[in-house]
Order: structure tokens, then C-alpha cells, then sequence
């Protein structure tokens, strides 16, 4: 319980990091989503209940300041990342290190593809501009970004 | 032996994924609803009270120099307004001896900007006016230059969130100033922002302004959007595109006018 309410105060804060603070990490337009790090982390470190609600919060009310016409997709997309990053608790010290980052790359792949797919609705854009010029991008972005965080955090180290 | 464990605890996480996912899909599928807007505006209101520490730190450093500032640019702005106050009542004078109808008017709503958000779907801002303030939703916002800005998309009774003219999936009907050919301004990824099908006739050159076309109910006309900044023909050759430079600087907005039409 002490735990959850831990990881959701902690969220709170990584909300409001992204939310106003996001923009300055923008590299040609590519911003990175430092909540869906946070939720890989609570999925790998905390329990997975938490990482799958903290992260529909977490969603629900970043589509909410953000304004998107779907609200509820980041929701549902943190959710997923949450449960599937919940299933690798505590056995990702197990994986080897090469392994853990392409687990972690398919956590970002699921999560961006899902919020990117609020785009779509937008018919100029291709398929091919869509993965090559935001999803691909925003992964590799997000994935270096987790990357030194986890590193700092010894996450995933025995 | 392992002791036996019911479903219901063995696969407790996939059910509360289950659970999560099917919420989510209702509040995508209910966005309008009375119970998602409600959600949407407490979020917007708490977010609205957690600039307000940072507004009176910024407040306390910029007014005496943005005062300073707003002095000048009062008197110079008065010299043209005299200047221009003469042009319209001879504009006024000419279209009633053409027979124009007169134009709807529009009055402004000041605001300051709570926040601004580029993300992966959408480009907007939250403003500290909402509904008690007059704002209605699909009000145009304009900048303190009189640069369009965009409009607003969602209110909640004390902000505004307000969908920017530089996010993906804004259009807005603008007219070359020069060569009043008409045309829909878009975000296309491959060439930045452009205005479609302009007529293959049509005397368009680099540096033209571009400024709305007043075609809509949301912006009045003659707003300025930017600058031409090239020009290429489409395929077939039937029309041309028009690429535009926006004028707005996103960067440094503190303050936008949100237009609201006169009864």
C-alpha cells in the first residue's frame, strides 16, 4: 500500500514533468514520453496492479491537458505497457543486459504505436511518414532516455 | 505439490488490464460525454492552480519592464490607431456608397498562457479564461500582434485549452493578400505548412501575406497567418501549393486575445 501510494505521488511529479517541462526536450519536434519510462519502471519495480493503474491515470489525464480528440488512448496505452512491463518484475536481473533493451524496445514500440495511431485520423499522412518520421524517432529518443535514467536507478542490474 | 491458487487470483493482473482497457475504450468512445467533459475540466482546473505559483514569480520580475514596454508600444499603437480610425471611416463611407453589408464585429478576451503542450497528438495551450469569462468553444485566439493563433477547443469554467494553428491537424481557410486567391492552410509532414490547390493561375510569389479568409464563423477576415515562403506546382500541373512561413512565434506567447463574436 506504502508502495503504491509511494509510486503515485512519484507519478504525479513525472506528470507534471512531462507536462511542463516536456517541450524542452524536443529535439526536431521529437518529444520523449518520460511517462511511459516511469510506467516501465513501476511495472519492473513495483507491482504490476500499480503500473497498470498508475498508468491509466497517468494517461487519462495527460490526454486531458494535452487535448487530444481521443481521450483515453495514452490511458489504455500505459496501461498495456504497465501489465506488460509487471510481467518481467523482479525476473528482468535474469534477462541478459542485450535482451532487457529489446524487451524495452517493445514496451516503446506497443506504447508509441498506440498513441501515435491518434495521428492517423489525419488521411494526408502515410503509414511510412507516421513509423519513420514520429514512431521510430520518438522510440529511439525515449529508449536512450530510459536508458541513462535505468542506468543511474541500477535498474535491472542484480 | 503446489497449493492449488483459483483463477481469479492467478490471473488477477490480466483482469485488471481487462478492466482498464475496456474503460479506456468507453471514455474513447463517450469523448463528448457529460462524464468525460466533467473528467477533462478538473483536470484542467488543478492543472490551472499549479502555474499559479509560477505566474507570480514571472509576474513580479516582467511588470515593471512589460510595463515600460506596453507604454511605448501604447503610443505608438495610438498613432496608428488615429491613423486608422480616418482609413475606416473612409473605407466605412466607400463600401456603403458600393452597397457592402457591414462586417459581424468582434470583441477580444485577454488571457494568459498556463501552459503549453507539444506532444505526439496535439499542439495546444491552456489559458486562464474559461466559460464564467465569456470564451465559447471554436473562438479564434489571436496573439498580441494580431497573429492568428488558433482556437479553442475545450473549455472548463475558469481555462481554455486551445488547439494551435501549428498542430498537425489544424486547417484554416486564408487568402494571398496580394492575389486574393483563396485556399485551406494544412500541416503536411513532407513540406511544413501549405496552402493546397491554389489555382495554377493564380499570381502567388514569395513574401506574399497570407491572412484568413474570414470564410468561416470562427476567425474574422484579414487575421495575419505569415508569409509566403515558396511556391511549386502538384502533379498534373492543374494547381499549385503554396508553402507558408507562420508568423506566430509558439515560443514566447505569454498573452493571447481570444476573439469573441458581438451579438
Amino acid at each position: 500500500m506504502i508502495d503504491t501510494i509511494k509510486y503515485s505521488v512519484l507519478g504525479l511529479f513525472v506528470l507534471i514533468f512531462q507536462w511542463m517541462l516536456g517541450d524542452l526536450f524536443s529535439i526536431f519536434g521529437v518529444i520523449p514520453s518520460f511517462l511511459v519510462i516511469y510506467i516501465i519502471y513501476v511495472g519492473l519495480t513495483g507491482s504490476q496492479l500499480s503500473a497498470i493503474w498508475i498508468g491509466f491515470v497517468m494517461g487519462f489525464t495527460m490526454d486531458s491537458l494535452v487535448g487530444t480528440d481521443m481521450i483515453g488512448m495514452t490511458a489504455m496505452a500505459l496501461a498495456l505497457t504497465g501489465y506488460l512491463a509487471g510481467l518481467f518484475h523482479d525476473r528482468i536481473v535474469r534477462v541478459p543486459v542485450i535482451m532487457q533493451y529489446l524487451i524495452y524496445t517493445g514496451f516503446l514500440l506497443i506504447y508509441f504505436t498506440f498513441t501515435v495511431l491518434v495521428m492517423l485520423q489525419d488521411s494526408q499522412w502515410s503509414a511510412g511518414n507516421i513509423v519513420f518520421l514520429i514512431l521510430l524517432p520518438k522510440t529511439i529518443y525515449t529508449l536512450g532516455l530510459m536508458t541513462g535514467i535505468f542506468i543511474l536507478l541500477r535498474v535491472g542490474v542484480d | 505439490m503446489s497449493p492449488s491458487v483459483s483463477p481469479l487470483t492467478r490471473y488477477k493482473s490480466l483482469l485488471h488490464l481487462l478492466v482498464a482497457m475496456v474503460l479506456s475504450l468507453i471514455i474513447i468512445g463517450s469523448n463528448t460525454s457529460t462524464l468525460v467533459v466533467q473528467g477533462r475540466n478538473i483536470v484542467l482546473e488543478s492543472a490551472a492552480y499549479l502555474y499559479v505559483p509560477f505566474q507570480w514569480i514571472e509576474t513580479i520580475f516582467q511588470i515593471s519592464g512589460k510595463y515600460n514596454e506596453l507604454q511605448k508600444s501604447h503610443i505608438k499603437a495610438q498613432i496608428e490607431l488615429n491613423k486608422y480610425k480616418t482609413l475606416v471611416q473612409e473605407n466605412q463611407r466607400l463600401r456603403n456608397m458600393l452597397g457592402f453589408k457591414s462586417e459581424s464585429g468582434f470583441s477580444v478576451i485577454p488571457a494568459n498562457v498556463l501552459s503549453d503542450v507539444g506532444s505526439h497528438t496535439m499542439s495546444s495551450l491552456t489559458v486562464d479564461q474559461g466559460s464564467v469569462d465569456g470564451v465559447e468553444v471554436l473562438s479564434g485566439v489571436v496573439d498580441a500582434q494580431a497573429q492568428l493563433v488558433g482556437k479553442v477547443v475545450a473549455l472548463s469554467p475558469t481555462t481554455a485549452l486551445i488547439q494551435l494553428i501549428n498542430d498537425k491537424n489544424f486547417r484554416v481557410s486564408v487568402r494571398e493578400l496580394r492575389s486574393r486567391d483563396v485556399g485551406i492552410l494544412s500541416y503536411t509532414l513532407s513540406r511544413g505548412y501549405v496552402i493546397q490547390d491554389v489555382p495554377k493561375n493564380a499570381e502567388v510569389i514569395a513574401g506574399d501575406s497570407v491572412v484568413t479568409s474570414g470564410f468561416s464563423d470562427i476567425f474574422p477576415e484579414n487575421i495575419f497567418v505569415g508569409w509566403v515562403a515558396d511556391i511549386s506546382p502538384v502533379i498534373e500541373d492543374y494547381v499549385k501549393s503554396v508553402q507558408v512561413d507562420l508568423a506566430t512565434d509558439f515560443n514566447r506567447l505569454e498573452e493571447v486575445f481570444i476573439l469573441k463574436q458581438d451579438d
